[in-house]
């Protein structure tokens, strides 16, 4: 039973290194879909959106670790 | 000759490979550990229940990926790329800029021993069984991350076998070196490979992510190289800009 619990312990922190920085890449997917679904902009711009977004997000999550550990 | 298919088909290869290299030097040390502390046969019982275990999921999921529609799958596929991906990329940065301490497979494994010998102190269990199951849980979790990665590269594209043979190549690899040199593979870049691989996957990330969006990318395939290289230069460049970066004020007094 404890191998079990492991098991989805691993793969649940597969996909939440970082709860905020799943969240906001979560925001982005949804935004980008909703963007899609809602208007008549050109994919392309959406698509470039969502990369940019996601380099932010890394760059970010990176820089806030960083600072929550100088802070211990 | 399809230049974009052949470059998204070696790339699904490469990162198959990297990334399975890092998962199965992980695992090797763990049964290395388990090995020599108490000899082979808990080692080897342990790791074939993990991999046929992993066999098992692999053949019921398999023929169900066929089912889902190519678009939903693309979509699925790309967020948890995205999230696995830049998981790795930015851990893989942090250890770069020196915020957290690199993997060291040395000390894993003098860990791992320690481990197992208090834990059937503690326990007063078989040593034997604690050591197989120590080996089973490093070959089953590990390889959770394998399987993983080859449905997820593979997937988008019908290229489950390119990314499975990368896969198995690297399974193979670090097997032959682990036998010949028989100690923990330190001297694996483990930390380089994981920065690579979190470049490649976050770029197989965003783009199946867009595909199953139905975001028409101009280039086709070929656009994948544009979204690696820039996750690299973001990347390389946080990483440099992190290890320079002086302490905050508030730490300083």
């Amino acid at each position: 039973m404890k191998i079990i619990q492991e098991v989805a312990i691993e793969l649940f922190s597969m996909f939440m290194a970082d709860a905020r920085m799943t969240m906001i890449t979560l925001l982005l997917v949804s935004a980008a879909a909703a963007l899609l679904k809602l208007t008549d902009i050109n994919t392309i711009w959406v698509g470039a959106a969502l990369l940019i977004g996601c380099l932010a997000n890394v760059v970010a999550a990176a820089a806030r670790e960083k600072r929550v550990r100088e802070r211990k | 000759m399809d230049f974009s298919h052949l470059s998204i088909e070696s790339s699904a290869i490469v990162a198959a490979f990297l990334a399975s290299t890092v998962e199965v030097v992980e695992a090797f040390t763990v049964v290395l550990a388990v090995g020599t502390l108490r000899g082979w046969r808990q080692a080897w019982v342990g790791t074939i229940s993990a991999l046929f275990l992993l066999a098992l999921a692999i053949a019921i999921l398999g023929p169900l990926l066929e089912r889902v529609p190519i678009y939903s799958l693309q979509l699925v596929v790309g967020v948890m790329l995205l999230l696995f991906g830049m998981g790795w990329l930015r851990k893989a940065i942090l250890r770069t800029a020196g915020v957290i301490p690199l993997h060291d497979e040395e000390k894993i494994f003098a860990d791992e021993q320690a481990g197992l010998i208090h834990m059937s102190k503690s326990k007063r269990s078989s040593i034997d069984f604690i050591a197989g199951l120590a080996a089973f849980k490093a070959v089953l979790l590990e390889g959770l991350e394998v399987v993983f990665i080859v449905i997820a590269v593979g997937s988008g594209r019908n290229m489950l076998w390119p990314a499975a043979i990368g896969a198995l190549a690297a399974c193979i690899v670090v097997l032959i070196i682990g036998m010949l040199v028989h100690k923990p593979l330190s001297r694996v870049p483990e930390n380089t490979l994981k920065f690579c691989v979190g470049v490649m996957l976050s770029a197989f990330g965003v783009f199946w992510t867009g595909e199953g969006l139905g975001i028409n990318w101009p280039g086709k395939d070929l656009i994948l190289i544009l979204f690696a290289a820039m996750f690299l230069a973001a990347a390389v460049l946080t990483a440099y800009i992190l290890r320079n970066d002086p302490p905050s004020k508030a730490v300083k007094k």
